[in-house]
């Protein structure tokens, strides 16, 4: 009965990570964290949104947050070598 | 030949394409604020050797535009960038902060210039008005009472990355308010864990260090009181946040220690007439004021918050977030005239503590937007009587860019 509790748990808490695709060598848990704290880069690699991808909401909160710090945030960009591309949320 | 135009073409291309990744933004945004006080109390009728009476007096209602901002950031791949913040809101155009950074990686990071320290939630934060819930800052960031500079011009840091969770580190240095060769040292260390859900927690704390004597300097805001000759002091605290989809808590808390000495010129040049009885007593020694002698200054400054929000999804208002705010600061070596250094909150209680309560709500019907309505209830004891009045405020932000 946990086990089968805790398989829910873990579905429901990743079924949004699911809908996350990219490009790029990185886990899918970890660059949804990263993009969750603004992070722009992962490992020496920029963190790039496709032009096409819509942002959350509950990630462009953060973003504007720290864009207004000064702190450098994911933007839109091509893909290419040294970037991990995200094509959709 | 073939080999020697593929170099050189290679190496345009290459030039090129550093060249390219130079990415500039600008943006910025408008803050247009009113508030309105209610009639509030003030001493009045002192004389040097004693306290006076505590009358309210009116306040006007003003109109201000305390952030007309325009900033520039700029990045070449990972490993430099440049920020550049300007703010018009007065006569003349203060640059808030202009640094360059150049990183080795994510781990460690050199910044130079005028910057933010990070120190807390909201050092770094409080030019995100549109981001963030509350209108006013916490009470230790408060320009008539600050713990200590919210700049400062040097600075080492970096991040650590666990599976998505991050711990960052800065270590800063400036000049601040050093007397001479001071080297005054400030650091932040916080771990940011994100849960399977998405919500965010935070948990951090930042120390200060003013390396020495530290002196008033009219031209940076800090820690350091007016009527200081000098003082060598620290700043300590700790602080969290959690944040999901539509909570948002924050607390922090924060101690001064001051070891000063006392400019007894500046401070026997004041009358008494809106001083009291425990600052006669604290700054004094209980003597008349004009003929004070004791210039040792040894007193903690404390400071605490919490705040707390909800956020509600609506289709025709955006987001809407009420929110509560509870803050406490106590500075016994405070006073409440402004004109002489001091500040109408701290300094003028009895023992130079006050709590506000605040009330209010953020609406977003965009994200670029943020409507803020709030209320304070300000509590401070005044010859031993609990005074209280409201200040009421609004503030409308806009996020521009181009």
């Amino acid at each position: 009965m946990r086990k089968l509790l805790a398989i829910l748990l873990l579905m429901l808490g990743t079924s949004s990570v699911m809908a996350l695709e990219f490009d790029g060598d990185v886990p899918k848990m970890v660059l949804r964290k990263l993009l969750l704290q603004g992070k722009a880069e992962y490992n020496g690699k920029k963190i790039v949104i496709s032009k096409d991808a819509k942002v959350p909401d509950s990630f462009q909160k953060k973003w504007d947050e720290k864009k207004l710090s000064g702190e450098t945030v994911p933007a839109v960009g091509e893909p290419g070598a040294n970037v991990i591309f995200v094509k959709s949320f | 030949m073939k080999k020697l135009s593929c170099a050189l073409i290679g190496g345009c291309m290459a030039f090129s394409a550093q060249a390219s990744e130079l990415k500039s933004s600008v943006f910025g945004y408008v803050e247009g604020y009113v508030e309105q006080v209610e009639a509030s109390p003030q001493w009045t009728g002192g004389t040097a050797s004693s306290q006076g009476t505590v009358e309210k007096s009116d306040n006007a209602h003003e109109f201000d535009t305390p952030n007309v901002t325009m900033m520039v950031k700029s990045s070449k791949g990972t490993k430099f960038s440049s920020f550049l913040n300007l703010n018009a809101s007065g006569d003349t155009v203060e640059t808030r902060n202009a640094w360059v950074e150049i990183a080795k990686s994510s781990k460690l990071k050199f910044r130079i210039g005028k910057l933010y320290r990070p120190f807390g939630l909201y050092n770094e934060r409080l030019d995100a008005v549109p981001t963030y819930i509350g209108i006013e800052a916490p009470e230790l960031f408060d320009k008539d009472h600050l713990l200590l500079t919210r700049t400062t011009n040097m600075m080492i840091h970096g991040d650590f990355d666990f599976d998505g969770n991050t711990l960052r580190y800065a270590l800063t240095t400036g000049n601040d308010e050093r007397n001479g060769g001071e080297v005054p040292i400030g650091g932040d260390l916080r771990y940011t864990r994100i849960g399977m859900d998405g919500s965010t927690l935070i948990v951090g704390t930042s120390f200060y260090y003013s390396g020495g004597k530290a002196v008033y300097n009219e031209d940076v805001a800090g820690g350091v009181a007016k009527w200081m000759e000098s003082t060598t002091y620290s700043v300590n605290g700790v602080y969290a946040e959690y944040t999901d989809e539509k909570w948002t808590a924050q607390a922090a808390y924060y101690v001064a220690k001051h070891d000063g000495t006392r400019n007894l010129t500046t401070v026997n040049s004041w009358d008494g007439s809106t001083q009291n009885d425990g600052q006669r007593d604290r700054i004094c020694d209980g003597a008349n004021w004009g003929s004070c002698t004791e210039d040792e200054a040894s007193y903690d400054v404390t400071t605490w918050y919490f705040r707390l929000g909800y956020a509600i999804k609506t289709e025709e208002w955006g987001e809407i977030t009420p929110y509560l705010q509870w803050d406490y600061y106590k500075n016994p070596e405070m006073i409440a005239d402004k004109d002489l250094g001091g500040d109408n909150e701290a300094g003028l209680s009895d023992d130079g503590s006050f709590v506000k309560q605040t009330l209010g709500v953020v609406i977003r019907p965009d994200r670029q937007l943020a409507i803020k309505i709030d209320a304070s209830n300000h509590a401070q004891e005044m010859d031993g009587e609990m005074e209280n009045y409201a200040e009421v405020r609004s503030s409308f932000s806009y996020i521009w860019s181009l």
